[in-house]
């Protein structure tokens, strides 16, 4: 159980959160929440990304895995390449296999700058499945593909994924990811 | 670039290099006098008698070692200098003003003052060095501190060490700038490496003989001496371009 007991947390003038308390049981959370309601900051904030300001947060893993709201692709290594750069010399060979499972056997070889924004965000989710861990932290994920394509690659995650942590935007997403719903904008 | 886009770019080079050898021409004829402006033919053919002579390949090559190595040391000096002043805010207070200085400091004050500190035959690449050092510096100090915030924070989460961090992040980001800070230094080193050959006279030593064909007034020589050092810092310019192809990606 992920715990975050009485935090404080402001980004120069501006606080996210004031004493604020929550506990992320289970073993798929999927945050929701208007734009600015503080999900992005919760998720750093529990990866150890950004540390509050008050209070403490209890219960995280030692080995997160990220994946950020932007790609933050290596825009001069290939597809494989970004996979490869999270895995041990001994395990680069497996990048191949999470491309695959993302369906990106085609741009294996290709430059970010070459690929589509949906092909971007899927070689981000291989990169984040590849580096592993206990539990995964995925900001909108499915940003830019389409829904069957999100159909297929959920349960995919799912199957690959310990425990996840994953902000939604529509209920759609939501409905896919399954799991406890918790609403930062209701608690904020 | 395709072989087609390659021999347009050949014509276009020898249309404009054919273009000034004809205003060249064109001026030595108005002129009309050897000692001011020398004609193409002449400097041709004071190179092609310059190049017959041993002693022409040992000057060159030992003015060019001597160069290359003060490039070498300053471009290595300036990127340590850079890497140091951004990590270190103790590093970035001492070196900061001290590389500002040396970059408004004239040249020839550089050379008056390394011709009483340092042995004749080391003060090109000295000076070269000096000369490099607050370009190569500059750059790299600001590609180091432009480096993409999210993707160090992407680094991080990933578990980046340093080794990774520098191998995957930092080094991608600053090679276009270190790139192109080091063709800049190239050219300057050759401009003040010359210079202070001109002026300090080191045995075996392109300035040097420039200097001797000015103080005889033997105007082809001089301006064969000069096509020499553009042709030698051309040929060092297309080796490093070559050797960076395929290397700077962004």
């Amino acid at each position: 159980m992920i715990i975050f007991d009485g935090i404080s947390f402001a980004y120069k003038e501006r606080h996210v959160f004031q004493n604020f308390s929550l506990s992320l049981p289970d073993k798929v959370t999927v945050l929701e929440g208007p734009s600015g309601s503080g999900k992005t900051t919760l998720l750093k904030l529990a990866a150890g990304l950004l540390k509050p300001q008050a209070g403490r947060i209890s219960g995280v893993p030692e080995r997160v895995s990220f994946t950020f709201q932007e790609n933050r692709l290596l825009p001069w290594f290939t597809a494989r390449g970004n996979v490869e750069a999270v895995l041990p010399r001994d395990r680069r060979h497996e990048a191949e296999i999470w491309l695959k499972l993302m369906e990106l056997s085609d741009v294996t070889d290709s430059l970010p700058g070459n690929m589509s924004g949906g092909q971007q965000r899927r070689v981000a989710i291989a990169r984040a499945l590849a580096f592993g861990g206990e539990l995964f932290i995925m900001d909108e994920p499915l940003k830019g593909l389409d829904e069957p394509l999100q159909k297929r690659i959920v349960p995919r995650i799912l199957e690959q994924v310990p425990r996840l942590i994953v902000t939604s935007h529509s209920a759609f997403e939501t409905e896919l990811w399954g799991g406890v719903v918790v609403d930062i904008g209701a608690l904020g | 670039m395709r072989s087609t886009d390659k021999g347009k770019k050949l014509i276009r080079g020898v249309i404009a290099a054919a273009f000034w050898i004809a205003v060249w021409e064109a001026g030595a004829l108005i002129v009309g006098q050897e000692l001011i402006l020398p004609s193409p033919l002449s400097v041709a053919k004071a190179l092609y008698e310059l190049a017959g002579e041993g002693e022409f390949w040992i000057l060159s090559l030992t003015s060019m070692w001597r160069i290359i190595s003060g490039l070498i040391f300053g471009v290595a000096l300036g990127t340590l200098a850079a890497v140091l002043t951004v990590r270190f805010k103790l590093c970035d207070m001492l070196l900061s003003p001290l590389v500002k200085i040396i970059r408004t400091t004239p040249v020839a004050s550089f050379i008056v003052l390394a011709m009483l500190w340092i042995v004749r035959t080391g003060v090109p690449g000295f000076i070269a060095a000096l000369i490099v050092i607050p370009v190569v510096w500059a750059d790299v100090r600001t590609a180091v501190l432009e480096t993409d915030q999210e993707l160090l924070e992407m680094g991080r989460a990933y578990g980046f060490g340093a080794f990774r961090t520098f191998r995957y992040i930092y080094l991608p980001s600053v090679l276009p700038s270190w790139n192109s800070a080091f063709l800049t230094a190239l050219g300057l080193a050759w401009k003040s490496g010359i210079a202070a050959e001109v002026m300090c006279q080191p045995r075996d030593a392109i300035g040097t003989e420039l200097m001797r064909a000015k103080s005889v007034l033997d105007m082809p020589k001089a301006f064969a001496w000069t096509v020499v050092v553009v042709v030698l810092s051309l040929i060092l310019e297309f080796i490093f371009k070559r050797i960076m192809k395929g290397r700077v990606k962004v």
